[in-house]
């Protein structure tokens, strides 16, 4: 049960891959959540919550809302519809462990201050590694 | 300045004054026609021919939501955890054990989870997925709703238990 977590993941997806989204980011926010404290990087965020977007319509668009006063990060992020299809396991999981990464990158521009966000970067991204979610020599 | 404060307002404030109210429906009558015409030429522009046509950017935002209807989906909210969820539906109890993947609701929009309602606080908080299980015009995506609201009596999931639903947990009406 990840509803109460530090990193809380969900879907809005086609079905023919549904079934095919939920797994991956199971496994990804129970990692997180077993071995990372957000509240250790800094105390302006209770918990980052990430929306998978698995869809070709344009109606589903990307996103991204900041709370300070609630202390959450909220975002919406859009995968490639046909590399997901066409990625096995393994691919779906590395796609999805690459967006979260990518999410923790944009703090800076997304002006999320007092935060050590380069920290949570490197240490969610050992820990993607060390379990095979992705590669050491990707970005 | 003295002329000003003499005049017109003994004339004005004189209840025996009979032109008041005649000056007072001219007034009315002149406002309504500088609104209408302020109207007219505010939502009608004229083609080289003398054909009254709409607004550019309204011809656009017609396109636009015609599009939309053309592009409605309907989805689903799935449990994306076992564990209690509100149920508007249930004759007797206000929230249902979900089990992971069963159906919350059935739904269509026209504009995505977002303009549905469907903020991402409600995704945080609910614990729900939202699955798109169909697209097309938004009659044939209504249809589509109802099928599977009508249906939903007959899943398995809704089978197995003790107290069945009419509707799926989420779905108070047929609508």
């Amino acid at each position: 049960m990840q509803r109460t977590g530090d990193f809380r993941f969900t879907d809005i997806s086609w079905h023919e891959v549904s079934h095919k989204v939920v797994d991956p980011y199971t496994t990804l926010s129970e990692l997180l959540n077993k071995f990372l404290k957000i509240k250790e990087y800094g105390i302006i965020l209770d918990y980052i919550f990430l929306i998978f977007i698995v869809d070709t319509a344009t109606v589903h668009r990307a996103r991204k809302y900041y709370s300070p006063k609630n202390k959450y990060l909220s975002v919406r992020r859009k995968l490639d519809y046909q590399k997901f299809v066409q990625a096995n396991d393994s691919e779906a999981l590395e796609m999805m462990a690459l967006s979260f990464l990518d999410v923790i990158k944009q703090f800076p521009k997304w002006k999320i201050k007092d935060f050590d966000w380069q920290r949570l970067y490197a240490d969610a991204r050992k820990l993607f590694v060390e379990h095979h979610f992705i590669r050491e020599s990707q970005p | 300045m003295q002329t000003l404060e003499k005049q017109p307002i003994t004339t004005f404030i004189s209840p025996s004054n009979q032109p008041k109210p005649k000056g007072n429906f001219r007034l009315l009558i002149s406002l309504l026609i500088g609104i209408i015409l302020l109207a007219l030429i505010g939502v009608v522009i004229y083609t080289p021919n003398g054909e009254p046509e709409i607004l550019p950017d309204r011809k656009k935002k017609l396109e636009d939501d015609l599009q939309k209807l053309e592009n409605a989906e309907q989805y689903a909210l799935i449990a994306q955890f076992s564990g209690l969820y509100p149920c508007p539906s249930c004759p007797d109890q206000d929230s249902i054990f979900l089990l992971k993947g069963e159906i919350w609701k059935y739904g269509y929009t026209i504009n995505g989870a977002e303009g549905r309602g469907y903020s991402q606080t409600f995704f945080r908080k609910t614990g729900l997925r939202y699955i798109v299980q169909f697209r097309g015009n938004v009659g044939a995506c209504m249809a589509e709703e109802k099928i599977k609201i009508y249906h939903y009596p007959t899943l398995p999931e809704n089978l197995k238990r003790q107290t069945k639903l009419l509707r799926p947990p989420g779905n108070k009406e047929d609508r």
